[in-house]
């Protein structure tokens, strides 16, 4: 049997995921030193600013010098270099399952779990730590951010065993994992997104002012994009069994689409106003070359 | 609503084929797992009551699609104010009554004579033709006796014509409802127009319509409801609506003329009987009636007529030449109908024809023998030494001293009571009969019946046509006592006088050999048929043709031994009569019903050119020269007698010494009562239509405005077209608004979407 990761990521995209590297585009809170600016301010190379001296402070922080010339007592701080703390959230729900005839078999859940294991790859080389969410309706499996390198098949194996199912409650799911992410951090969001738009921004703004960064990248199928059906069709809910519609989807197609637009409106207005990175993948995409898409464009912004 | 092809309306059942698919589609669709049920959802229930109501359009328009077309095709007709604007094109049959009743006058409101019922029909009809939308056809026929329609159709034409045809027109028979109607049907039928109507003019004279037509009204409103495209039947009246339990309208007429005999010889006396009637509910004094033969008056009577009664004229004449001669009574004043005021019969002068009289009973006391009765009836002034000549000269042998050679010369034998024949004796009657002599058989109480069985039958070279019994006693006041002389089509019998059929009536049988028709003694059918019959069914006179010849067979004696007859009036005319039917091959027909066809044999004579030619003319009572065919038997026939009065057969060319003598007549006469002027009531009339299914009008006016109201119908299939190519535009629309978009486009405007690229 092939590890976990050779099952999910081919080697053309482990070497391509190999020459990325992921920067937080904030500053993030690490315990280790890595790649990204960390706002913490010790001994470390760059100075940064003064502050006056409270009680409590280590003495070997003050700058004497400065008390010399001004006869005060002040704290030298600087900016320190530290490794990222990244959460991956991987939504595990019956709507995950749909794959599409345009997907060459594979569901949304598939190519999330092909994400996630590229992003927790790509993060743990660069000495990132990586921990683990599947949910669906609730959080079902965690693992909390390592950066060590047989974390991986922790995480591997987690990715593994996750199978989708259960319907979805993405707005509970995240002011839970609000509980998880108590340092400042990167969260990675694979989903479809469905659910309450507003419900779940709320509670995205919740977790953003926890003092994490948040990427949502939103999987879809070519079918949920473009509803290729003709001839009348029963769709049968993925989450719950019993609700089942009939429908002709000719005459169906265009509302259809016209729901789909206010949705990702909705989607993408909400994260803008967040500032959430908001990335629409479909599956029927190389997650390799939509990675590599949104590194480069993210190295654009910082 | 009417459908000129009605057949293709069926075609609407197509309907149920989008209707079935439809229902079969309903339940048969494809599965699929689902995410983004959120969005679907919302989409559903917004939409999922207008794609219904649209779903439900489309399946409407696509069985709406097979109905419009199988309706379009199917030529609908819509008759309601709506439907047009009252000028679609009709095709319209008129069926006018000529019968001689519609030739009576209609008095004016100042009592005088205005106009005839025919003249105003025809004014009627003109009114009709004139109100007739543009583009109509018209056929006017016209229905007396036999139907003769004008080979016009352009109403405007027509119109014209029938201003000008009443006063040339003469008096037809009986008005024949059913042939004028399937004609004038069978004529409509033949028409572009969808819309028909079928008008028929007449004065519904009671006598004529309410006995014989009520029961043919029901089929005729079969017979027009049973047409692919029924037209509207409606009855037109003309003349005055008689009140009810008003009085007969005042009419005299020569009911009937007769010469007795009818064939005669020379310088043979004979009578002519007149009745005139009277048929008003007033006395008719001081009536004149001339009685004329070959236009030249010979007497003139006054008599006087009671109300709704008849009288009697007799008078004698005695002809002086050869040939047929027209005998005519005509009431000198005019009345209500002119046309019933002469009458006209033909008599017939001819050389006397010999008859061997073979009686089995001779006698030598006088009046014992049937012998002498048969001489007295065939020769009844040589025997009472009268001067005129008889019509028939006799000889009389007994049965077993004729051979051969007596029938020499003889037109035909009687055999009287004989008791039997021997072998060459039939076979001499046989030969005889078969070239055109003729043979009168009477079987008394000396017929050995057994033996008579024993003839060879007319198929095997014989004489015998039937069956015969042993004699029989009639008991006194039996039903078999009497003859039945209603409804009788022997000639001979019906050529007699109503005064002479009711004496035979009156005539009482004692005795009778039963005879029966043997249908395996003949070759077919049509040799001999029952010519009158006993008031019980049995046989009284039975007649055969052999050859050229006939034969009539008596079931009883003419002598005073069976019966009565020979103290009654009728004995010589009923004997006389029977002798001249087997005399002549074709015994010349005097008197036919209108219509009834004529035909008569020409006499031996020299040929002459017009002979050898085949070339004579019959000159119909309107005076029209018609050329007719001289056959090789010699028979001249003629067909169209459909107007009352005399026809004259005569050859084209002739010299004019000739001109009496080498002319043949017929009589052509009305069957029913048409001098009695009554016409039915309204109601009468209303309840007569309802069973002919059609509307009563008393002018053409009151039609017209009816039949404007109901020529507002139009041919509706150019709007069903229409309708049926904006349905199949609706459709392909509303198919297309279903349709997916093409896939490219649809991929593409899902990923904008997906990228959040679209307004």
């Amino acid at each position: 049997m092939k590890a976990p990761l050779l099952r999910w990521l081919s080697a053309p995209d482990l070497t391509r995921i190999s020459s990325l590297q992921l920067l937080a585009k904030g500053v993030v809170e690490g315990v280790s030193g890595g790649l990204h600016r960390s706002h913490h301010i010790g001994s470390s190379i760059e100075f940064k600013e003064h502050r006056p001296y409270v009680a409590g402070d280590e003495t070997r922080s003050i700058d004497w010098k400065l008390f010399g010339k001004t006869d005060r007592l002040y704290i030298r701080q600087y900016e320190d270099e530290t490794s990222l703390r990244c959460t991956i959230a991987l939504d595990q729900s019956g709507s995950m399952k749909y794959a599409g005839s345009r997907s060459s078999g594979v569901s949304k859940h598939e190519f999330a779990i092909r994400l996630a294991a590229c992003l927790a790859y790509l993060l743990v080389n660069q000495q990132d730590a990586v921990g683990l969410a599947t949910f669906d309706s609730k959080i079902r499996n965690t693992i909390p951010p390592r950066n060590r390198p047989n974390h991986l098949q922790s995480l591997f194996e987690i990715l593994a065993a996750s199978k989708p199912g259960n319907e979805t409650d993405l707005s509970l799911v995240l002011q839970t994992l609000l509980n998880h992410c108590k340092r400042r951090g990167m969260v990675f969001l694979l989903s479809d997104c469905f659910g309450d738009v507003p419900s779940i921004l709320k509670s995205l703004s919740l977790l953003k002012s926890n003092r994490q960064e948040i990427v949502i990248f939103q999987i879809l199928d070519d079918d949920e994009v473009d509803f290729p059906f003709q001839s009348r069709t029963q769709f049968r809910s993925l989450e719950l069994d019993s609700h089942q519609i009939v429908v002709d989807p000719n005459s169906l197609r265009s509302v259809y689409l016209q729901n789909l637009r206010e949705f990702q409106d909705a989607w993408q207005h909400g994260c803008r106003q967040n500032r959430i990175d908001f990335v629409s993948i479909r599956t029927s995409e190389s997650f390799s070359s939509v990675l590599a898409n949104y590194v480069a464009s993210r190295r654009g912004r910082a | 609503m009417t459908l000129l092809n009605g057949i293709l309306a069926f075609g609407a059942a197509a309907f149920a084929i989008p209707l079935l698919i439809h229902l079969l589609n309903r339940n048969k669709f494809r599965t699929v797992a689902w995410g983004a049920m959120h969005l679907l959802q919302t989409t559903r229930d917004q939409n999922s009551r207008r794609m219904q109501w649209k779903q439900l359009l489309l399946l409407l328009l696509r069985c709406a699609l097979p109905v419009l077309l199988a309706l379009a095709m199917a030529r609908p007709l819509l008759h309601s104010l709506l439907s047009g604007d009252g000028q679609s094109a009709i095709s319209l049959a008129i069926v006018l009554d000529d019968s001689m009743s519609m030739f009576a006058d209609e008095s004016n409101e100042d009592g005088g004579w205005a106009s005839t019922r025919f003249a105003l029909a025809c004014q009627s009809a003109a009114e009709l033709l004139d109100g007739l939308p543009a583009g109509s056809n018209a056929m006017v026929l016209f229905g007396g006796s036999k139907p003769e329609a004008i080979s016009e159709h352009v109403p405007d034409l027509l119109s014209s014509k029938m201003r000008t045809i009443s006063k040339q027109r003469l008096p037809a028979g009986d008005f024949a409802l059913e042939e004028s109607l399937q004609e004038s049907l069978q004529w409509l039928s033949t028409c572009p127009n969808p819309r028909r109507q079928l008008v028929l003019i007449s004065d519904f004279q009671k006598h004529e319509w309410s006995d014989m037509f009520e029961s043919q009204m029901l089929a005729a409103g079969k017979l027009v409801r049973g047409q692919p495209i029924p037209p509207v039947l409606s009855f037109l009246r003309v003349g005055s609506v008689p009140e009810k339990d008003s009085s007969e309208p005042p009419n005299l007429a020569i009911d009937a003329i007769e010469v007795s005999p009818g064939v005669l010889s020379s310088e043979r006396e004979a009578t002519v009987s007149v009745i005139v009637g009277n048929h008003g509910s007033k006395r008719s004094d001081s009536v004149q009636v001339a009685l004329m033969v070959d236009d030249t008056e010979i007497e003139r009577q006054q008599v006087v007529i009671d109300a709704a009664s008849t009288t009697q004229i007799r008078v004698r004449w005695s002809p002086k030449q050869f040939g047929d001669h027209v005998v005519r009574a005509s009431i000198l004043r005019d009345d209500a109908l002119n046309a019933d005021n002469t009458l006209a019969t033909v008599a017939v002068v001819q050389n006397p024809q010999s008859i061997l009289i073979v009686d089995g009973d001779l006698r030598k006391e006088p009046m014992q023998s049937e012998a002498d009765f048969l001489r007295l009836a065939l020769s009844p002034f040589s025997l009472l030494g009268g001067k005129k000549g008889d019509s028939f000269f006799s000889k009389t042998m007994a049965p077993e001293q004729w051979t051969d050679s007596n029938l020499k010369g003889m037109r035909a034998v009687c055999l009287c009571n004989v008791r039997e024949l021997n072998e060459n004796q039939l076979k001499w009657l046989r030969d005889f009969v078969e070239h055109g002599g003729g043979l009168l058989v009477f079987l008394g109480d000396q017929v050995n019946t057994e033996q008579y069985q024993r003839w060879p039958s007319l198929a095997n070279n014989g004489i015998r046509i039937s069956r015969f019994s042993a004699r029989e006693k009639i008991p006194a006041d039996d039903v078999a006592s009497r003859v039945k002389t209603q409804q009788v089509e022997f000639s001979p019998i019906r050529e007699l006088s109503t005064v002479s059929l009711a004496s035979l009536a009156g005539v009482r049988f004692e005795h009778r050999t039963p005879i029966e028709l043997d249908p395996d003694c003949l070759s077919s059918p049509a040799d001999a048929s029952v010519a009158l019959q006993f008031e019980d069914g049995q046989a009284f006179l039975l007649e055969s043709r052999i050859g050229k010849g006939r034969c009539v067979w008596m079931s009883t004696s003419c002598d005073d031994d069976d019966s009565n007859l020979t103290s009654r009036t009728i004995f010589v005319p009923l004997i006389q009569k029977l002798a001249a039917y087997v005399c002549a091959a074709d015994t010349p027909v005097l008197l036919l019903d209108s219509g009834e066809p004529w035909s008569r044999t020409l006499e031996e004579q020299k040929p002459t050119n017009a002979d050898r030619q085949n070339q004579f003319i019959v000159i119909r009572p309107d005076g029209v020269e018609v050329p007719i065919q001289l056959s090789e038997e010699r028979k001249l026939q003629f067909a169209d007698t459909r107007y009352l009065g005399t026809y004259v057969a005569k050859p084209r060319e002739m010299k004019p010494s000739e001109k009496d003598r080498k002319q043949w007549v017929v009589c052509v006469r009305s069957k029913s009562k048409e001098s009695n002027l009554s016409c039915l009531t309204s109601d009468e009339l209303k309840t007569l239509a309802a069973l002919g299914s059609g509307n009563v009008f008393d002018s053409a006016g009151n039609l017209l405005a009816r039949s404007r109201t109901d020529w507002h119908g139009r041919e509706a299939w150019t709007w069903v077209w229409t309708a049926l190519v904006l349905c199949f535009l609706a459709e392909m629309a509303l198919e297309q608004s279903f349709a997916p978009r093409s896939v490219t486009k649809t991929r593409e405007l899902g990923s904008r979407i997906a990228q959040g690229t679209t307004a």
